[in-house]
């Protein structure tokens, strides 16, 4: 009886080591909250504002809803996924919409080296300020060095394309070329670990303008808890170059000595930190809090801009 | 344990045989002599269990026994490390290997193929191997989330040359949009 048993569980295993462990969900995430925001030209993707909008500061009741599906085995697998944004602005500063639809692939090369290949397609409409508004299309890959003990590097390659449509008077196209390297310090899993980052940007727009090239470098120390809070922590900086170009709405200046700085190219520099928590309320419900601050630089100028985002949310997962 | 194993397939092909002939009956009977007492009770059990048998339940069994003998050492410790995870199991993690099991055999020759040429890859990857993976595509997605999407990704790239112009305004002009 025990041989039948045996020889049963044994084959039983045998055949089990054949069948590959394969992991498939879907799953849905509806978040609202409020938002303040000061300096939304700073944190929005425009370069150009009317006067009356500079320093424009809102208030809103953010709602998102995102679905995605992953299926997974060991040796990869896809996600896609939808996410649409309603940022419903108070004080009569009007709304931001954006619908995100990205598809990805993940392969497993070996024990050790993964990769990530997505396609991004995005559509953003902001009526505060309506120079920001764009549709996307974004290639990117991200190829991920994964150790045992969890270090890793993620070298990621991203090409962006923005059609800048909505204002009337300033149409224009950018291609966007990012290289970004992660590097992630050991840790376990679900434990806090260190990491920081440095990427190299070049934007190039059919107005020159709008050119630049751009380095940044950050620190993060993620899955911190405080508390019954756990989160994110961290600090970047990005460092801007231009070219010198005149811009094409600039008044003609009519018997100015030239500014020796604006024949140069000229840089900025943003500064920034960001802290995000999460506290789980239920199982499947948890209350978010965010803040971003920074300030940004230039050489043209000694002052100084500050800019900063808060926000809370509860998110609900079904 | 592979060789006590080994001695117990053979004790149950010799304790098959015994009314056959009567040589090996002398023998057996020698190597019985040998034996402890708690391996006698265990292979009296054993041969309980054996003459319940139907005839041709009895063949099925012998040559497994025999095809157990035929493999290799390191075929038959394979096999033994095997069977001694799927007992360190839970309840749980069998019903759920049995599930997989039944969902295997529903696949199509297309289906299994396909797993066969993955599996080839990574070289008798087992089932606990698969779950390291599995993880590690879960820590690579987890990490791929930066926590500055806003900045790093679109929005603060491209902000300098308007607050270049910003700055450049009279600051009456900017304090008036404050």
């Amino acid at each position: 009886m025990i041989f039948k048993q045996l020889s049963k569980q044994i084959f039983l295993y045998s055949v089990l080591c054949y069948s590959s462990v394969s992991w498939a969900e879907v799953s849905t995430q509806f978040s609202i909250g409020l938002s303040q925001t000061n300096n939304l030209e700073l944190q929005e993707n425009i370069d150009d504002v009317d006067e009356n909008n500079s320093s424009l500061k809102r208030q809103a009741i953010i709602s998102n809803f995102s679905l995605s599906k992953q299926s997974l085995d060991y040796t990869g697998g896809y996600n896609l996924s939808a996410q649409f944004s309603y940022n419903k602005g108070l004080d009569n500063t009007g709304d931001i919409q954006q619908i995100t639809l990205r598809a990805s692939q993940l392969k497993a090369f070996s024990r050790y080296w993964l990769m990530r290949s997505s396609v991004l397609l995005q559509y953003y409409e902001s009526e505060p300020l309506a120079v920001s508004s764009y549709t996307a299309v974004q290639l990117e890959n991200t190829l991920g060095y994964l150790q045992d003990n969890n270090a890793g590097l993620d070298i990621n390659i991203r090409l962006r394309q923005e059609k800048h449509r909505k204002h009337i008077s300033d149409r224009y196209k950018i291609q966007r070329t990012e290289l970004k390297f992660h590097y992630y310090f050991q840790h376990y899993n679900g434990m806090p670990y260190w990491a920081v980052y440095t990427g190299f940007i070049h934007n190039n727009a059919d107005d020159k303008q709008r050119n630049f090239q751009g380095l940044n470098a950050g620190l993060e120390y993620r899955q911190w808890s405080l508390g019954s809070f756990n989160g994110t922590v961290g600090l970047q900086w990005q460092s801007n170059q231009y070219p010198s170009f005149k811009r094409k709405n600039e008044p003609k200046k009519v018997a100015e000595a030239p500014n020796p700085l604006q024949q140069n190219k000229s840089d900025a520099q943003y500064n920034m930190a960001h802290i995000r928590l999460i506290k789980p309320l239920k199982k499947s419900m948890d209350l978010e809090l965010s803040a971003n601050i920074g300030r940004y630089q230039t050489s043209r100028l000694s002052s100084n801009e500050n800019f900063y985002q808060i926000s809370s949310h509860i998110n609900w997962r079904f | 344990m592979n060789k006590m194993l080994a001695a117990l397939i053979l004790a149950y092909i010799l304790l098959s045989s015994i009314s056959a002939n009567d040589n090996v009956k002398n023998n057996t009977d020698i190597h019985w002599q040998q034996l402890s007492a708690e391996m006698q009770i265990l292979l009296a059990e054993y041969k309980h269990d054996w003459m319940q048998q139907t005839r041709s339940k009895r063949l099925q069994l012998i040559n497994q026994g025999e095809r157990w003998l035929n493999y290799s050492d390191s075929q038959r410790y394979k096999l033994w490390q095997r069977f001694q995870r799927w007992q360190s199991m839970s309840s749980q993690q069998r019903l759920n290997m049995q599930q997989s099991y039944r969902y295997f055999q529903q696949l199509s020759q297309q289906e299994h193929q396909k797993i066969m040429q993955t599996r080839h890859h990574f070289k008798e990857m087992s089932a606990e191997k698969q779950n390291m993976m599995m993880q590690r595509f879960n820590e690579f997605q987890q990490r791929g989330g930066g926590m500055m999407p806003n900045y790093s990704q679109k929005s603060m790239a491209e902000m300098s040359s308007m607050m270049e112009q910003r700055l450049n305004q009279p600051n009456e002009q900017k304090m008036q949009g404050m």
